[in-house]
């Protein structure tokens, strides 16, 4: 005779409580908490200044500069850096070597070096002359063609281009061989294949890491003050030169950047959703968010 | 005429030589099935065919144009990239991974290939890709992603991707190793399909009951050469050199029964469709030199009679039917 087990028909699942997530919480927002309320209470900022310079011509008109030196330096970066990557999987060595030396010099000088190597380019080269020597075609004062604007646009740009050179590399690689090899079995030319099957299926691998850099963009033409490039932080230091106000203005200054990054932190993820909607490959089994849930549960269970 | 003809290639990698002189011929219509173990260089030999790999000697010629390179006074030089793509529009490659185009549709993967070459207009090209779809079976199919059919369905796309060009020759690279068993039949039927119609085919494959059924010629490849060679069922059933035989044990095993009663089955079927096929064929001699067309092109070869086309319409079971003829002639008690 077969023994029969009896008991409740459902066991109800008592739900997890948990407790140390609202102490730490609890703990993190009494912190903040403090430390905001002491920066409101304290006597050396005032308020009133930051909401008078928040939206004044001056800090406007460099905001406009950030925001056009960004677009612009990431669109030429971008250019330049898939020609980079391009010369650097190609078969030909000197467009190996070049790429690779380009790479290696942009990456291993800090910006602010080459904003202010760019900036000061008219103290060692006088004239920029278009032509052969002994046949010039036109010349120009160096620092009537290199501005502090166009300065900082070199500068910006060609460093970006060697970052995103390696990030499009990656994007670039991870797209299997496989699709290389139908198309050329199918008789496409390399540039009809990279641009048909090779970058459009790159392009959600390159586009997370872009999205860091552009981020970053925004906020590393902030270096430009050094060579008084006029974009936003530049305005902020003349504003707080004159009236000495340089914590209040400086909390304007980060408002705006903070503000533009939100925006193109958005904007990624809408770019990313849009991109990643057919572009799986073949084959995909794991992805991305499920990789980051097991993280979190391995977080969550140590806490 | 031998379409695709390969006079000892030698393919090596560095210290590695995979290929070692490999010679083979394939006709006009003719089905030429590869089998070996893994390592062998089948799928490397696919690959240098296809001119997707280059030599490190020997020749590959197309309809007697040399692949990949060209011949000045008696040295060989490498092909511009655009002379060795037009070359590669000859050759229709099927993979084992499929590899269709992740980012595009099925009907866009049929078309990208003759809109960017062959200069077909979308519509051309557009209507040509869903006579392919209709034909391997996956009409309904065409506004899908690859990621969204199952290998078996993938792979007949890729057959007619590849078949979108209009090759000289088609090559498969083991194209249902990779397939769950359910699947294999159907990509099977597609390749038996065109073996029919009589496109020159070379299939790099493990399935050694296709190969018996589709094959006109089968080799067996180990360490980059050509062990054996010959007619398939005679070749799988009765192998005459020692690594084949040990290589096909297990097949063997297995299929002992099926391959005899093959055997039999098909000469006994050849020995009584004999004097009712040499009829037919005399009428299809008399029909095609009054026409002129070789529309008799299209009268269905029966499972198990290797044989292909020739020119002039008439039929010919090559060197099945005079295997028979020694094998039954004897036994007159059939």
């Amino acid at each position: 005779m077969t023994p029969t087990i009896s008991g409740p028909d459902e066991w109800a699942i008592a739900r997890q409580r948990h407790l140390s997530w609202w102490i730490s919480a609890t703990f993190i927002a009494v912190l903040a908490a403090g430390i905001a309320y002491s920066l409101y209470m304290n006597p050396n900022v005032d308020h009133h200044t930051i909401g008078k310079y928040l939206f004044s011509h001056a800090i406007l008109s460099g905001l406009r500069t950030t925001i056009i030196l960004a677009i612009v330096s990431q669109a030429i970066g971008i250019l330049l850096g898939i020609i980079l990557a391009v010369m650097r999987l190609s078969s030909n060595p000197v467009g190996k070597f070049i790429a690779g030396a380009y790479i290696w010099l942009f990456r291993g000088t800090p910006l602010l070096v080459q904003i202010l190597f760019w900036g000061n380019l008219a103290l060692f080269y006088r004239h920029i002359t278009i032509g052969i020597p002994g046949f010039v075609i036109a010349s120009y004062a160096t620092k009537n063609v290199i501005t502090a604007f166009v300065a900082s646009l070199l500068a910006l740009s060609l460093n970006e281009a060697a970052y995103m050179a390696e990030i499009i590399r990656a994007g670039i690689l991870s797209v299997p061989s496989g699709q290389t090899d139908a198309a050329m079995a199918l008789g496409l030319s390399k540039l009809q294949t990279f641009r048909k099957v090779v970058l459009p299926q790159a392009m959600p691998v390159i586009i997370p890491p872009s999205g860091n850099q552009f981020i970053n963009m925004v906020k590393m033409t902030s270096l430009v003050s050094v060579i008084a490039g006029g974009d936003l932080l530049t305005e902020a230091q003349n504003i707080a030169a004159a009236n000495l106000r340089t914590i209040e203005l400086l909390f304007v200054a980060s408002l705006w950047y903070l503000a533009v990054t939100t925006l193109a932190t958005l904007g990624q993820s809408r770019i990313e959703r849009v991109l990643g909607r057919s572009k799986r490959s073949v084959g995909q089994r794991s992805s991305p968010i499920r990789g980051a849930r097991v993280v979190g549960a391995l977080i969550d269970d140590h806490i | 005429m031998a379409v695709l003809t390969l006079e000892a290639v030698w393919k090596r990698y560095g210290e590695h030589t995979v290929l070692r002189g490999v010679s083979l011929v394939v006709e006009k219509g003719e089905v030429l099935c590869i089998i070996g173990p893994s390592g062998s260089g089948k799928s490397t030999l696919l690959r240098c065919t296809a001119c997707l790999e280059s030599f490190s000697g020997g020749i590959a010629r197309l309809d007697g144009e040399i692949l990949g390179y060209r011949l000045h006074g008696t040295k060989l030089y490498p092909l511009s990239p655009r002379a060795l793509a037009a070359q590669r529009t000859e050759i229709g490659m099927v993979f084992q991974h499929f590899n269709l185009f992740a980012n595009l549709s099925v009907l866009d993967n049929i078309t990208l290939a003759p809109m960017l070459i062959r200069k077909l207009s979308r519509q051309q090209a557009e209507q040509k890709a869903r006579q392919l779809l209709e034909r391997v079976g996956l009409v309904d199919k065409e506004k899908n992603f690859p990621a969204q059919l199952s290998g078996g369905q993938q792979q007949r796309v890729a057959i007619a991707r590849a078949l979108a060009m209009e090759p000289k020759v088609m090559l498969f690279d083991e194209p249902t190793s990779a397939l769950d068993p359910e699947l294999v039949d159907e990509v099977l039927a597609v390749i038996k399909d065109l073996a029919q119609e009589g496109m020159t085919m070379v299939v790099v494959t493990h399935e050694m009951a296709f190969a018996a059924d589709v094959a006109d010629h089968l080799i067996f490849m180990d360490d980059g050469v050509i062990v054996e060679e010959g007619e398939p069922i005679s070749l799988l059933s009765n192998p005459n050199n020692e690594r084949t035989r040990s290589f096909l044990r297990r097949f063997l095993q297995q299929n002992k029964a099926v391959l005899e009663g093959q055997t039999v089955r098909s000469s006994f079927q050849a020995l009584s469709l004999r004097e009712s096929e040499n009829a037919r064929l005399e009428g299809q001699v008399r029909q095609a030199t009054t026409k002129g067309s070789t529309s008799s092109r299209n009268t269905a070869r029966r499972p198990g009679q290797a044989g292909h086309n020739q020119d002039d319409g008439s039929f010919s079971q090559g060197r099945h039917f005079q295997i028979i003829q020694t094998v039954t002639e004897p036994n007159s008690q059939w």
